[in-house]
């Protein structure tokens, strides 16, 4: 009784305002935007540009010395008009004249070094310094007002990537702790709010690129995927991030977008897994196909290796492991004539709340392995637990395992990926082989033409002679797009949105 | 009354600095906040880095030492997330909840008050039976469910409320009505019983033989008896409220404290889980201690017991 | 629960006839007789269910991924509709059924049993460990459920035993504190004060004397916890802190599924009424308990037998 009066008068009380709720909904004719996404954004300091809150700040507030064309993967001029490679370890680059940061202050290679210098100040927790330039020390000298030298300790072919991610904030802003309105050279400044209020962005007069055509953006947190493609569907947001791909249902609306998120399960090489005839049957027994049309859609790309195409390094030629169960069965019975152990139960250890459908296609591989005759058995675990099986140092003894992974190479190289994963000494590798390590250290300082060949040739290497994991798929994204805006995703998505390329109908 | 309170103070600092004891050891043993703030493919070093920064790297003994005494100067730490005081983090969340909570549990109320006290009239009779069962299903679906259900249904469909956020009246009221559904059940059901408790007690009984309308009978003298129960049974949820609104919240993106908790714990924001226990079980008490006092109005025998 | 706790009193014959008075009460109460009868069917499924289901309901189909319900196409068990990875819906709820109802059976036995130990203490003995014990039950009820989960889930792992853990350990203090009133209640009656007089001893006070005019109290409310159980503990699946696969509840299911109300409705409506449902005839059951052990008012159940 309670609850139905309840609910009927709230409906009645709805429909007698009808009229002003939905003059409140309606959209303005004005060019302010809302986005609704399920970061919370905490901390949009320049310094973590790189994580998600390069989506808000990212070349709208604080822009980078370069940009990666979305297409090609090529750094483009951004705030550097040029550079170029002056010695073994430097580089020189060129600054964009008559450019001012928001606040006033001018844009010059003191502002450059000085953004660089507090990037590598102890007393930051900057994500940008622990994801990218952990193990890379920069260097900045001032040549002239608008020409810097930074060097680095070893040979630096890949500089121009790097410069993508440098992004310069005002000299006024604080040395020694971070900031919650960054102020940068971008068309957009951040106004003080409070702790509880969402982050907006407000466009500025005299930027010196050309004028974008959105005034106003407001990033609202929703955690649930069906809220933000609810809030777009009726009005309420006109950009809806990581809509899940049940919710991505009306095609006017949502558009898949690369990610750049990879999938895998990675083999601990212990047990049965330290056979490679095992390894091998583990990816027989996949129906990749199944797998992807059955839970995903067409739009995921079955993954030869850990990046995409557009990333330096990728190798063309390399085919996705065929379904064959049969040959699956016989290389498990070879293995068990051998005396491998291939029957008992082996953890496949997964991550809560991973991504979207992780869950199920981890049952659904656990299943396709039954079939072979592998007893596989999904142990999910939150975050925090999950890392200290990922990461080295290992504990010992490691046991024979499966581990759920993701990674993204937004940088543009391979050498991201190859070392961390493949090579002996990398953080997340599980075995060493001589060959392969050298094929990466010589990759890693070649350049050019000689850069690609050696990665994609350690990349055919790695998948037909060691077989190191299950590779899974390129991932894709949804975003839900307001009928109103003219905006299509590129592939750069995942780390930044650049409001300057969304346009109105 | 006094002593009496000063007594009960005593007991909740104790009860307080118990539960803070027990929030900053077992929060740590979840693990590093290092691993959580920081990207997957961050190195060891880097990790070692954050955690020396933090003062992580101590031993938690000298960590809860640093923290008492930055409680006695009222710093309750800052978040690991922003920098910012944790304390801040808190009150600026608090309000939200608070607010929340008050208007589920007037609804509730109001709504068992009446439900139940006309369902006692006639315990077994239609009335009863319909609202009993209608309480019970309430009270027994799983509220994110409903949250969900109605955003589908009201801001979806038939557009006549929007679905998230705040703003408007109009923006309270699907969080509202899921957080005042279950409290309404239980409360329904504790008003009806106590109600045919206090309708069959003798001084009823009484009025009702020389002829006293139904409602004064109802509202007039039963009620007030039968109100002592469902003041603590009130009070318990109003406290599961303040400490418990993490699913509205979370669901229709409400800055709220339970949203706050959920988040740090996710990502092991020590200083805020610890200040958002400390304020709620601070906000707990004056709760309780408004339901002594009006238990104390309602029954004269607390008064001087 | 007072057949039970009086049979020792009595005879055979005697407990048999009040068996039958009681289910004579149970029969005369029509939503109690239905909500029992329900939850009775709930835990022969539970402990039957998933022996008695076809091969292959229960594996993975990808081509019949979210297939709906009410469709015999594919046999009786896709009656309900199939979930996301094309498995019976039906299947489903029989597995979960008994996750949930051991689950929630196993926290709210470990609540009872701890909160009625604890209360008798802190009633009957009172004083200083009275006090102590109270104070440690408002620490227990101030901390955060979520944190214990999590607590839990990273230093154990998520495994069944743990959620029960975590679910028992934050409702204790509910029975704690219940008992504990019933026992300052209990031990000024004259029959108590009379036995004491008479130099009955500790144990056989509280076990004799005390705990069984208690018990009825504490088994209405652990009938209602049931309830509550159930669905906190379908809270904690939604936040990613319970139970997880490959174990399955209904609160789990409810959880998965809601990702697809728009599309796939059934996923998670059926477990939602399988969870609603169940908590529904627990509670009745309770309210029909509460009546049946309440001396004042159990003369509604037994008059209308009469006529």
């Amino acid at each position: 009784m309670a609850i139905r009066s309840a609910i009927l008068s709230v409906g009645a009380t709805c429909l007698l305002l009808g009229t002003s709720v939905h003059g409140a909904f309606a959209q303005n004719d004005n060019h302010d935007i809302i986005i609704a996404a399920p970061f919370a954004f905490d901390n949009i300091d320049s310094c973590n540009s790189s994580s998600e809150v390069g989506l808000v700040v990212r070349e709208n507030v604080v822009e980078a010395l370069t940009h990666l064309n979305p297409v090609t993967g090529e750094p483009e001029p951004r705030l550097a008009t040029s550079w170029e490679q002056t010695g073994s370890t430097t580089w020189r680059i060129t600054l964009r004249d008559g450019v001012t940061f928001t606040d006033g202050e001018a844009f010059d290679a003191d502002a450059v070094a000085r953004s660089i210098e507090r990037m590598f100040n102890p007393k930051l927790d900057c994500l940008n310094r622990g994801k990218l330039f952990a193990n890379i020390r920069l260097t900045p000298e001032i040549i002239d007002s608008h020409t810097i030298d930074i060097s680095t300790e070893k040979p630096q072919p890949l500089m121009p990537i790097f410069m993508s991610f440098l992004t310069i904030e005002s000299p006024k802003t604080d040395f020694d702790t971070m900031t919650s309105a960054p102020v940068g050279t971008g068309a957009y400044t951040v106004p003080e709010r409070g702790p509880a209020d969402p982050i907006v962005l407000v466009r500025q007069d005299g930027y010196w690129g050309e004028t974008p055509a959105v005034s106003k953006a407001t990033y609202l947190r929703r955690d649930e995927s069906a809220l933000r493609a609810a809030m777009v569907e009726v009005g309420e947001a006109d950009i809806g991030l990581y809509i899940a791909i049940q919710d991505a249902i009306d095609p006017e609306m949502d558009f898949p977008y690369l990610n750049a998120e990879t999938t895998r399960l990675r083999f601990s090489f212990v047990g049965p897994f330290a056979d490679i005839r095992v390894r091998k049957a583990m990816n027989l027994a996949i129906d990749r196909e199944l797998l992807r049309d059955g839970l995903f859609n067409e739009n995921y790309m079955i993954a030869t290796q850990m990046f995409l195409p557009r990333i330096n390094g990728y190798n063309p030629d390399m085919k996705p492991w065929p379904y064959d169960p049969e040959q699956a069965k016989k290389l498990l019975d070879e293995a068990r004539a051998d005396g491998v152990d291939v029957d008992s139960e082996i953890p496949l250890i997964s991550r809560i709340n991973f991504y979207p459908n992780g869950q199920e296609a981890m049952e659904a591989m656990i299943e396709m392995w039954k079939a072979v005759g592998l007893n596989i058995k999904l142990q999910p675990m939150e975050r925090a637990q999950w890392l200290k099986l990922v990461n080295k140092p290992y504990a010992e003894p490691r046991p024979a395992m499966l581990i759920q992974e993701q990674h993204d190479n937004n940088s543009g190289d391979a050498t991201f990926t190859m070392h961390f994963r493949y090579h002996s000494t990398g953080q997340q590798s599980e075995f060493g082989d001589p060959k392969l390590d050298e094929l990466i250290d010589a990759a890693d300082v070649a350049s050019g033409e000689e850069r690609v060949n050696l990665y994609q040739e350690a990349n055919a290497y790695s998948a037909s002679e060691i077989v190191p994991d299950v590779m899974m798929f390129h991932m894709i994204n949804y975003v839900r797009i307001s009928p109103r805006l003219d905006y299509h995703p590129d592939a750069l998505m995942n780390t930044m949105m650049e409001l300057s390329t969304i346009g109105f109908r | 009354m006094g002593r009496y309170f000063r007594q009960r103070t005593l007991q909740s600092a104790l009860s307080l600095f118990g539960l803070i004891v027990l929030v900053f050891f077992l929060a740590r043993l979840t693990g590093n906040p290092a691993d959580l703030l920081l990207p997957v493919d961050t190195p060891q070093s880097v990790r070692d880095e954050f955690s020396a920064r933090h003062g992580f790297d101590q031993p938690m003994i000298v960590q809860f030492g640093r923290y008492l005494i930055e409680l006695t100067q009222l710093d309750m730490g800052y978040s690991l997330r922003d920098g910012h005081p944790a304390l801040d983090h808190v009150l600026a969340a608090f309000p939200t909840t608070l607010l929340l909570s008050f208007w589920a549990m007037l609804i509730s109320l109001t709504i068992a008050i009446v439900t139940g006290s006309i369902a006692a009239w006639r315990p077994g009779g239609l009335f009863d039976r319909i609202a009993s069962l209608i309480s019970l299903a309430g009270a027994s679906v799983p509220n994110f469910w409903i949250a969900i259900v109605g955003v589908l249904i009201f801001a979806v469909w038939y557009r006549v409320l929007p679905t998230s956020g705040t703003g408007t009246p109009l923006h309270w009221v699907l969080p509202v009505a899921v957080l005042f559904i279950r409290p309404c059940g239980v409360l329904t059901q504790v008003v009806r019983s106590s109600m045919i408790a206090a309708l069959s007690a003798p001084y009823t009984k009484t009025a009702r033989a020389r002829g006293v309308r139904t409602r004064t009978v109802i509202f007039g003298h039963a009620l007030r008896n039968a109100m002592l129960p469902v003041v603590t049974v009130a009070g318990d949820q109003a406290a599961g409220m303040i400490n418990g609104a993490v699913i509205a919240e979370t669901i229709f993106g409400f800055p709220g404290v339970g949203r706050l908790l959920i988040d740090s714990i996710m990502f092991r924001d020590f200083a805020v889980i610890q200040a958002a226990v400390m304020v709620t079980a601070i906000a707990i008490f004056f709760l309780n201690i408004g339901i002594d006092i009006i238990y104390a109005i309602l029954d004269p025998r607390v008064r001087h017991g | 629960m007072t057949d039970v706790a009086h049979a020792g009193m009595g005879d055979a014959r005697a407990a048999l006839s009040r068996t039958a008075d009681v289910f004579l009460m149970l029969w005369r109460d029509k939503f109690a007789f239905v909500s029992a009868a329900f939850l009775l069917f709930v835990i022969y499924v539970a402990i039957f269910g998933p022996s008695i289901l076809p091969d292959g309901a229960l594996t993975m189909n990808l081509r019949a991924r979210n297939a709906p319900p009410f469709d015999l196409e594919r046999g009786w068990v896709y009656i309900l509709g199939a979930d996301n990875l094309g498995r019976s819906l039906l299947a489903r709820l029989a597995v979960g059924a008994r996750y949930t109802l051991l689950i929630a059976g196993s926290a709210v036995l470990i609540a009872l049993v701890i909160g009625t130990f604890f209360g008798l203490i802190a009633g009957y003995r009172g004083g200083r460990i009275g006090t102590i014990i109270l104070q440690l039950a408002d620490i227990v009820m101030s901390f955060p459920s979520l944190l214990l989960a999590l607590i839990v889930l990273f230093v154990l792992s998520p495994q069944v035993s743990n959620v029960v853990l975590v679910l028992a350990f934050s409702r204790v203090p509910v029975y704690l504190r219940t008992c504990r009133a019933e026992v300052l209640e209990i031990r000024e009656r004259q029959f108590v004060v009379a036995a004491k007089a008479l130099g009955a001893s500790h144990a056989r006070m509280v076990f004799l004397h005390i705990l069984p005019n208690a018990l009825p109290t504490l088994m209405t409310l652990a009938t209602l916890e049931f309830a509550a159980v159930m669905l906190s503990e379908s809270s904690l699946s939604f936040l990613g802190l319970g139970v997880q696969a490959p174990a399955v509840t209904w609160g789990l299911m409810v959880s998965d599924g809601r990702g697809y109300l728009a599309t796939a409705w059934w996923l998670s409506f059926w477990p939602g009424v399988a969870i609603s449902l169940t908590a529904i005839s627990a509670n009745l059951l309770a309210n029909w308990l509460r009546t049946v052990l309440d001396p004042g008012q159990r003369w509604r159940l037994e008059k209308r037998g009469e006529s």
